[in-house]
């Protein structure tokens, strides 16, 4: 299974007949059931409706591609105590030929890694026609529904609404005190990045408790105040 | 060590007036202007009244010159020049401190934002007020004095597409501008120039109002800018040898390249910059995992140029500014200069951190680039087409295939990585080492 942002797509390998490997790809059978008056998505549930899919032969929305790779130069790059391999291949994608820059997140591709529960390897690419780089996350069919089960837990719990800095940044100045009342739109922190001011406004109505001091640095998605919902 | 001259780059200390008397009172040359040059044009606000006072014939954009900083009385003198204005930073420049307030309503909280960039940025709140042309071209010349009292042009930059009001692809020469409109401006540019004895490389700003054909003198920045390479391709002079050459006392009347001085061609560059285009630009930061210049920078390195100071595993950080690679095509014409940048940015790899590759693409490829009268407004006005991948529609079965690729490709990855090398004990011994050299059967 990979997933790309908010596209997660099974990948399947046909028995292979020549040394082309052909596979499928398709999109997950839809993950929301509701079942009696939750409609929260099971796990469960969705992995059954895979199940069945795949006993049946035939996934709803299936495409067939081949790949093979006809010449591969691969390395491993260093940064501190950071590992990763790069790659640069040339592959035959459909049978049209496409010249691929490929890194990944580590340099462990051992099976055990990617069985590890809710873990996937972060796989990038540059192709020339593609203009940049793309990211998936590569699970395997075990891992990726043990990742959904920890996802569902996490949101849950949705009342109290937690804003996070959208990078790494400098607090410059907290404009509201706890226990203010404040309103969708309003501005609550000035943070700091790259030389620019920006300033954070809530999402919602509610109470506002800030989680920084004004000065703090502060990395990428660590919480700078609550807007609680009353 | 010992350095007979120091060259400030392009960083905020080189139009630092303090820093260059610093510098050139440790008896060091200081590769630029004079200081007095520097702090007379270095502030908006002297500069536009210094031009007024001296040279007449040199168009100003409307604006409030007063030094009151009295918000109540800003904004009523806001409300006099007439809504959009720009708030700027007095000491400011590389797009920062810049505000656009189109509505007496904000006018308010943006001067206090910018004030407060410009005092930790500049070191002084000081700001200007001016009338905000909407459908202006940013269009700068490159002038060069020397202590002979030479100051020349290095003809035109259109530095009209930006985002942030900061440049991210700039070419020259403008493909707007007839030869009459630019030997105007050239003209007005020399004239700054020698009116303050200007000596070494600067740049003469002007936003050219494309309804009226009229410009109007934005600023001076006293410094090599980060665009001039494309001045370099054009005209095959190397800036940095002539701002040495000059601070070394050369005479350029004297220099047999500038005679007449050759412009060639068209040059275009794009900054490559670590930032989200989809999120308003929000600068991104991590661990580039691979950087790979296009094929053609090797195979062309004559016209294709990398001016950069990242590699593989490289972090880009918050602290500094979000630009990660200058990359600078000349071709013969316009359409093969455009076509080539497009290759080159395409063929680039550049993985592990979010940056705006993909937009500079969309914009190169955008119908409005086409159309040479193309304003400051090109990114505002397509924004919401330009954050598409422009390749979305031809390569949708290649994407498609992409996950499979994907998963493949880590499956076989680890069979082509390098063998490691098995590392026997005792290989860095030197052979017949002995340590027992009072072991007659160890001496030779």
């Amino acid at each position: 299974v990979t997933s790309a942002r908010s596209d997660d797509v099974l990948c399947a390998w046909l028995p292979q007949q020549t040394t082309r490997i052909d596979g499928i790809t398709a999109p997950l059978p839809s993950a929301t059931v509701s079942s009696g008056n939750t409609t929260t998505p099971s796990v469960a549930v969705s992995y059954n409706a895979l199940s069945n899919a795949l006993k049946l032969d035939q996934i709803p929305g299936q495409r067939e591609h081949s790949v093979s790779i006809t010449s591969c130069q691969a390395s491993i790059a260093t940064s501190g105590s950071a590992q990763w391999i790069t790659a640069s291949l040339n592959v035959c994608l459909d049978r049209a030929t496409f010249k691929v820059d490929i890194v990944t997140d580590q340099s462990f591709l051992a099976a055990t890694s990617i069985t590890n529960v809710a873990q996937s390897i972060r796989v990038m690419l540059h192709i020339p026609q593609l203009g940049s780089w793309l990211g998936f996350n590569v699970y395997s069919l075990l891992s990726y529904y043990e990742s959904l089960r920890e996802a569902i837990g996490e949101a849950a719990d949705g009342s109290r609404k937690t804003v996070t800095a959208p990078m790494p940044c400098k607090v410059l100045s907290v404009l509201k005190k706890d226990g203010d009342q404040v309103k969708a739109g309003e501005k609550l922190l000035v943070i700091e990045s790259m030389k620019m001011e920006i300033s954070i406004s809530a999402h919602l109505d509610g109470v506002f408790r800030s989680k920084v001091q004004e000065q703090d640095a502060v990395e990428e998605g660590s919480p700078l105040c609550v807007v609680e919902q009353e | 060590v010992q350095a007979d001259a120091i060259h400030p780059g392009y960083g905020y200390l080189s139009e630092n007036a303090n820093f260059a008397d610093a510098v050139r009172n440790a008896g060091i040359t200081f590769i630029g202007p004079s200081s007095s040059a520097m702090s007379s044009l270095g502030d908006k606000r002297s500069a536009k009244a210094y031009l007024r006072q001296h040279d007449s014939s040199i168009p100003l954009i409307p604006g409030v010159i007063s030094s009151s900083q009295d918000p109540n009385e800003l904004e009523k003198s806001a409300a006099e020049i007439g809504y959009p204005v720009m708030l700027k930073a007095s000491a400011g420049g590389g797009g920062k401190g810049m505000r656009i307030v189109r509505d007496g309503s904000e006018f308010s909280d943006a001067l206090q934002r910018t004030q407060s960039e410009a005092a930790r940025l500049f070191g002084s709140s000081d700001c200007i007020l001016e009338k905000y042309i909407e459908s202006g071209k940013h269009i700068e010349i490159q002038i060069l004095g020397d202590q002979h009292g030479n100051v020349i042009s290095l003809i035109e930059r259109e530095c009209s597409i930006q985002r942030r009001h900061q440049k991210v692809i700039e070419e020259t020469p403008s493909p707007w501008i007839d030869a009459k409109k630019r030997q105007e401006m050239c003209q007005a540019a020399v004239g700054v120039g020698k009116l303050l004895n200007y000596e070494n490389a600067g740049t003469v700003e002007f936003v050219f109002d494309v309804d009226t054909g009229n410009f109007y003198f934005l600023e001076v920045n006293t410094r090599l800018q980060v665009e001039h390479p494309i001045t370099e391709e054009t005209t095959r002079l190397d800036l940095v040898a002539l701002q040495i050459f000059v601070a070394g006392g050369g005479d350029l009347s004297t220099v047999a390249e500038l005679s007449p001085m050759p412009q060639i061609g068209h040059a275009i560059e794009c900054r490559l910059c670590a930032e989200d285009p989809s999120r308003d630009f929000y600068p991104e930061n991590g661990t580039l995992r691979l950087w790979r210049p296009a094929a053609l920078a090797s195979t062309d390195p004559r016209h294709v140029r990398f001016e950069t100071g990242v590699a593989t595993g490289s972090q880009v950080s918050i602290h500094f500014d979000s630009m990660i690679a200058k990359i600078v095509v000349w071709a013969p014409t316009r359409a093969h200069a455009r076509a080539k940048m497009i290759k080159v940015l395409s063929d680039t790899a550049c993985i592990g951190v979010e940056t705006n590759q993909l937009f500079l693409q969309s914009c190169l490829l955008n119908d409005a680039f086409s159309d040479p009268s193309y304003t400051t407004s090109f990114i505002p006005k397509s924004l919401s087409a330009l954050v598409i991948s422009p390749y979305a529609q031809s390569t949708s079965r290649l994407r498609s295939a992409l996950p499979l690729l994907a998963s493949f490709v880590l499956k076989a990855l680890p069979q082509y990585l390098p063998e490691e090398p098995y590392k026997r004990p005792f290989t860095r011994m030197r052979s017949r080492f002995r340590n027992q050299a009072f072991d007659p059967t160890n001496r030779l």
